[in-house]
């Protein structure tokens, strides 16, 4: 490759061992954990605001793309330098600068990996609510670009709920600050339309996250059931029985088996479906609740319901969940997740439509979905070495988001656009709402080098 | 080896790699590098991407894959189980047949074909170690037929910092009255290096060499005080012998009370070694020695077991990549650090030679001692 | 320049004669800050809406979205006032659906409406009944005990204000401590955009990250983007057991130290809110400020399961006793509403009997309310602070009939703003007399970001046609 003038530019800001031109880098940073592929032209290791700030000022003079990322887990395509461009590479900035314990919040910066975070709070006995299943490995900054959500965000919501504020660097190389350790600033909300632009709009260089007492008491249990349906019902009966438990989470039978070859969770392998159910926060009444749960279940023809005794229990039953995605290439080399979100009340009708969806294209489709959320995650299992199976898939994937939308929900509950869902970006977007979107992006980078090709066709 | 073998060897199993991710944290180069090229993902990206064409094999992917320890942390984290260390052990016969190896991986590789061990000495100066315990003749602990061989291997025969452990072994098992004998001059590499190397053809050649020996001997049981002779052992020697690693071993004589302890008061974090826990399994008998000595407390590191973070001495990187290798060293030596105990045990002389080496370098205290030595310090009738 | 008649007819083709008004009384009740619009629409869909802005943005007329008006006192005189659109006739609860645990509302249905027809016996079947799964939800769950579901917000005005309004000002109350701001409730809107575009962003799902988050752009912004016509927005099921505690310190550092207390403990009060004794002797009952002047009171809302109510009143009373509480009542059903709709109509309150008044909204960092507590200490005010939330509401009433009183105010807001700047935060001021508006610091401090903000207005209204000049930097 001949090396480009600004090549030697960005060597000058950032030093010659933090960037990276050869071919393997590039192909190493044209990836990630979608299908998605496509080959960065250079990729910048910054150790600071100051350095991002420099080499996003060059890059618009020279009109060159720049795609942020952290641990490249996100699971759409949003990664993926698709023309080209400089690749900033957030790892070298994971420093967690203060945890604030009186005002509740945790000023980091975003190549910090978010279990890194959670453990450095869980001394203080605080959390940081959303706890996506990749939270071992992912980066704050990656949860802010695609507004994370996780299994907790039931009841605490999904990464928007937890930023208060954020250091972005614009296209131009501009640094401000949106927002703040306090809850209300005057202005736009800007901050909240960072979250979830999938590097679109800015890069995020420090951000300000609320953090809360880690609950007094946590109760996880496990129900299986011979009927997926059963256990369909079970989440909208607890739901409208009044009860809003930190996690309602269901895993069928196929994903269940992945699993079990895996981490041994302890799940059965001849069940159809399992919830795990989690309540949180004070210990009072909680009992009581379970048991409300208890016999809700009950009324939806439970076979068994295993409460975990202790916290290595618990570990235990969430462990196959994290793994759950993971896990799955142990049935087929390939898989492509669906992210469709429904009102809860419509998961069972779209549920036997998704399983419908794959009989149709001959495609195996494991499920595994935050159900009190109404967020599913169909994994369609192939082998992208296989020809045209690639192709059945994306159709099969794009009939379920279509039965999504179809059914008053959306194409992605939190993984992101990307690159893999823009056109189905016109089953719940009109033409005016995307102009909208498009003028969003018009006032934050007006040259459309921040992550070209994503989140708005 | 070529890519047509590579494909057959390793496409399948990269392709299994989803790209999740899990593996990053896991994976101590990635931790010291913060880079694809550095992770496990990444080189599974790399493979796959040689065996479909779309790279040719180069100076940065050699980097990429000789900087991998073979510790295996990222099979142990990776839901779908990727063979990644083998994978890149393939990736280095390949770059091996393109004449792609780092000239250290080439020169250990030839030194252990010329000379039979690691460190390009006269193999006859073997058993050299014996000269620490100056009560014994030139000759001690070779016999001509033993119950059991010790299996004594290069680093802890030729490093004067290692060589306590042979020292402690050999002394412990007279204590314990074992019938065994060391090979000296005729034991050989075991061959493992040499597939760090990217030549795993040739390791048939000392494989035979050491398995006749051993059977010359008459020995029913191979004992080990290196966990990656262990491993090569088990793995690829079809041996007919029983084949123990020394916490194993020293576990059994415990066990049968042929080893007399006395009180040490001390608290001690272990390492597991890679070779010895992830690789090979043995993660309680180290535990039980331990528990076994009176008074000694036993503190686990944050990440232990299957979690086990790598001294930094695997896969070759130490000699390939000091500095990358003293890095890792560092973050270990950090975590061990943070238990506040006395002292780190381990199983393995390369761990402690990594640990000390980057200890004494970055002038931070630190106590290092192999499982043979403390159970040694503890035989009641013993001077430390 | 065109004519108010002419407004009025051009209106009338597109929307009908029954939904414009130019009367100077309609007009006069929808002045802005003293300047009266040309005329009133009252658009009577969100298509209406559309065909009203269009033709706005055809005459080029500036317009201000109108509620309940309840919140239009906050921010600078508008440059230009051509058309009130006023969301009056946008009446239609769209859709309850309490098992999906979402309602969808028109923006001029008033917040009280809503909350009453969540809370009602009706809205019991859970599965929706187009696509019946299992063919009698008698038999899901027979002995459902459930009583209904709410917003839970908690907004000032609480009588009068409307959902559009809510959106617009992100305006919030006590229990953001426990449920958070109107921006981490409203899952979706349907707004006309300043090009007379019906938009839609977000929906009934809890989880969407399908494009821009847009909604949180309106969410807050004033009515400087478009009018806000339609709002889903997040519901809980009713607790099972609500409650209030209610506190009296005859100093104000006890008080305090009574909310550290608090928040010291693993317990999860809905809110935690400190008042000066002016506060307490209008919010009453009559015990809390007695004997009058000098008190601080702190109101704790509690809701939840039975139990945890239980021990949270158990636990803090004993909480209040340790730091000598002179006072302490306890508050249930009915006694427990009529306390916190006082509180949700304090601003009415204060407004009909001071019209000069000046309302500050401070805003600091969580941690900072006993030093915000102890700034207020001395004002002539009526001050509630929002421990937990890092804000509050002061106001500052205008001395007697001294005609220098509004003079004297103006400091006092600059010195509440130096204070909380220092603290990194800043305030809004939420009402005053038009006349003043030019010397006080309306929106705080300017943002970091107001260049980009102002990119984002020339983008989405290039004509300045929504609300000019009335947003943070003159937006």
């Amino acid at each position: 490759m001949d090396r480009k003038p600004w090549i030697e530019q960005i060597e000058e800001i950032v030093g010659p061992d933090h960037i990276l031109t050869s071919d393997m880098d590039r192909i190493l940073y044209g990836y990630d954990a979608s299908l998605a592929k496509g080959k960065a032209d250079a990729v910048v290791l910054p150790g600071d605001t100051d350095e991002v700030s420099r080499v996003m000022a060059l890059a618009h003079r020279e009109r060159i793309p720049v795609i942020a990322r952290g641990s490249g887990t996100n699971l759409s395509g949003g990664t993926v330098p698709a023309r080209g461009g400089v690749v900033i590479h957030l790892s070298r900035m994971n420093r967690i600068l203060e945890i604030d314990l009186p005002n509740r919040t945790a000023t980091v910066e975003p190549g910090v990996i978010t279990l890194d975070l959670q453990n450095r709070l869980l001394r203080d006995g605080f959390v940081y609510a959303p706890d996506p299943a990749s939270q071992k490995v992912s980066t704050l900054g990656g949860n802010l670009g695609e507004n994370s959500g996780g299994p907790h965000c039931l009841k605490y919501g999904v990464t928007t709920n937890h930023v208060l504020g954020a250091e972005v660097v614009l296209s131009d190389g501009t640094v401000m600050w949106t927002g703040g350790k306090t809850h209300d600033s005057a202005g736009y909300d800007l901050t909240g339309l960072l979250v979830g632009s999938e590097g679109t709009l800015g890069v995020v260089t420090c951000m300000i996250l609320r953090i809360l007492r880690a609950p007094e008491a946590v109760k996880t249990m496990l129900a299986v059931y011979d009927s997926i349906e059963d256990a369909g019902n079970t989440v909208s009966a607890v739901i409208a029985e009044g009860i809003v438990p930190a996690t309602l989470e269901m895993m069928d039978r196929v994903v269940m088996q992945a699993v079990e070859a895996s981490v041994q969770a302890g799940y059965p392998l001849d069940a159809a479906a399992v919830l795990i159910i989690e309540l949180d926060g004070m210990v009072d009444g909680m009992e009581r609740q379970a048991q409300k749960i208890q016999a809700i279940c009950r009324r939806h023809h439970v076979r068994e319901i295993r409460t975990a005794r202790d916290d290595a229990e618990r570990a235990k039953l969430w462990a196959g969940r994290k793994g759950a995605f993971g896990a799955i290439t142990r049935l087929k080399p390939s898989y492509m997740v669906g992210d469709g979100t429904v009102p809860r009340t419509r998961l069972p009708g779209v549920l036997k439509r998704v399983l419908e969806t794959g009989e149709k294209y001959g495609l195996l489709i494991g499920n595994v979905f935050h159900a009190g959320d109404g967020n599913l995650h169909p994994l369609i299992l192939f082998d992208e070495r296989v020809e045209g199976e690639l192709e059945r898939v994306k159709a099969a994937s794009s009939e379920i988001l279509k039965i999504c939308a179809e059914a008053g929900g959306t194409i992605s509950g939190e993984h992101g656009i990307g690159l893999e869902k823009l056109e189905e970006m016109h089953f719940v977007f009109s033409e005016g709402d995307l102009a909208v979107m498009r003028q969003v992006k018009k006032a934050f980078d007006p040259k459309g080098l921040l992550n070209p090709g994503k989140v708005v066709p | 080896m070529n890519i047509v073998q590579l494909r057959k060897l390793s496409y399948d199993e990269v392709c299994r790699c989803n790209r999740c991710g899990f593996c990053l944290p896991s994976c101590p180069v990635y931790a010291v590098e913060q880079r694809e090229s550095a992770s496990p993902r990444g080189r599974n990206a790399i493979t796959r991407a040689v065996i479909e064409g779309r790279v040719g094999w180069s100076r940065d992917i050699e980097r990429s894959i000789f900087s991998c320890l073979g510790c295996g942390a990222c099979t142990a984290a990776c839901f779908p189980s990727v063979g990644t260390r083998d994978v890149v052990m393939g990736d280095r016969a390949c770059l091996a047949g393109e004449g792609l190896q780092p000239e250290t991986a080439d020169r250990l590789a030839r030194s252990i074909g010329k000379s039979h061990n690691i460190s390009e000495e006269d193999n006859e100066e073997r058993g050299d170690w014996r000269e620490i315990l100056r009560d014994v003749p030139d000759d001690a602990f070779e016999k001509d037929a033993a119950e059991v061989v010790y299996f004594v291997g290069c680093v802890a025969s030729f490093f004067p910092m290692a060589q306590k452990i042979p020292v402690s072994m050999s002394r412990i098992m007279e204590r314990a009255g074992v019938d065994f004998t060391i090979l000296a001059g005729e034991e050989r590499c075991c061959g493992y290096p040499l597939i760090g190397a990217g030549v795993p053809e040739h390791v048939e050649a000392h494989r035979a060499h050491n398995l006749r020996k051993v059977q010359e001997v008459g020995a029913k049981a191979v004992v080990f005080t290196c966990p990656s002779c262990y491993h090569s052992w088990k793995a690829s020697y079809d041996a007919e012998v029983e084949l123990l690693s020394a916490p194993e071993f020293l576990e059994r004589l415990i066990q049968e009370k042929r080893l007399p302890l006395k009180e040490l008061r001390a608290t001690v974090t272990y390492h597991d070694p890679c070779d010895l826990g992830r690789q090979s399994g043995v993660f309680e008998p180290p535990r039980n020695v331990l528990q076994a000595i009176p008074g000694l407390r036993l503190k686990e590191l944050p990440n232990n077991r299957q979690m086990s973070v790598c001294c930094g001495g695997g896969g070759n990187v130490e000699m390939v990549n000091p500095e990358l290798s003293g890095r890792v060293a560092q973050m270990k030596i950090e975590e061990i650090r943070s238990t506040g105990a006395d002292m780190v045990v381990s199983s393995c002389q390369q761990c402690l030679r990594t640990m000390l080496t980057r200890a004494r370098r970055e002038k931070v205290p630190l106590v290092a001692k192999d499982l043979t030595e403390l159970v040694m310090e503890a035989l009641e009738g013993e001077t430390s | 320049m065109t004519s108010p008649s002419s407004i009025r007819s051009s209106l009338e083709s597109v929307l009908g004669p029954e939904a414009v008004r130019d009367d100077p009384e309609t007009v006069a009740a929808h002045a802005v800050d003293g300047v009266p619009p040309r005329a009133v629409a009252f658009p009577g869909s969100t298509n209406a809406v559309a065909e009203a802005v269009r033709l706005c943005q055809r005459k080029r007329l500036a317009v201000i979205p109108w509620g309940s008006g309840s919140k239009m006192a906050a921010g600078f005189p508008p440059e230009r006032f051509d058309l009130a659109l006023s969301t009056a006739r946008l009446q239609r609860i769209v859709d309850m659906d309490t098992a999906n645990l979402t309602v969808t509302a028109e923006a001029g249905v008033r917040f009280k409406t809503v909350q009453a027809a969540l809370s009602g016996e009706e809205n019991r079947c859970y599965l929706p009944l187009e696509d019946p799964v299992t063919p009698s939800q008698e038999e899901i769950c027979p002995e459902r005990e459930n009583r209904g579901c709410f917003i839970p917000m908690s907004p000032p005005h609480s009588r009068t204000a409307t959902l559009g309004g809510i959106v617009a000002a992100n305006s919030s109350g006590p229990t953001r401590l426990l449920h958070g701001l109107p921006r981490d409730l409203v899952l979706g809107v349907r707004y006309v955009t300043p090009a007379g575009e019906v938009v839609g962003m977000g929906g009934k799902t809890v989880k969407n990250v399908s494009g821009y988050d847009v909604t949180k752009l309106m969410i807050g912004s004033q009515g400087s983007l478009g009018v806000v016509c339609e709002i889903t927005l997040r519901l809980l099921p009713l607790p099972e057991r609500t409650g209030t505690e209610l506190f009296a310190f005859d100093r104000r550092e006890a008080a305090c130290r009574f909310v550290d207390r608090v928040f010291e403990s693993p317990l999860l009060p809905s809110a935690v809110e400190l008042l000066n004794h002016r506060a307490c002797a209008l919010l009453g009952p009559e015990e809390l400020d007695r004997p009058a002047g000098g008190t601080w009171g702190v109101a704790l809302a509690l809701e939840g399961v039975e139990e945890a109510v239980t021990r949270m009143r158990e636990t803090f009373g004993k909480m209040g006793e340790a730091r000598r509480a002179r006072v302490r009542l306890q508050l249930e059903g009915e006694a427990h509403a009529r306390f916190w709709e006082r509180y949700g109509h304090l601003e009415e309150t204060m407004e009909e009997a001071w019209p000069n008044l000046i309302t500050i909204h401070p805003v600091y960092p969580i941690s900072e309310y006993s030093g915000m507590a102890a700034r207020v200490d001395a004002l002539d005010a009526v001050c509630v602070l929002r421990a937990g939330s890092g804000t509050g509401r002061i106001h500052l009433l205008p001395p007697g009939a001294d005609p220098e009183g509004p003079e004297k105010l103006l400091p006092v807001v600059e010195r509440i703003l130096e204070a909380c700047v220092r603290t990194g935060g800043g305030l809004t001021v939420e009402r005053a007399a038009p006349a003043w508006k030019a010397r006080l610091p309306l929106w705080g401090p300017e943002p970091d970001a107001l260049a980009l903000m102002r990119r984002i207005k020339d983008q989405m209204d290039p004509d300045r046609l929504f609300s000019p000049g009335r947003f943070v930097g003159g937006i």
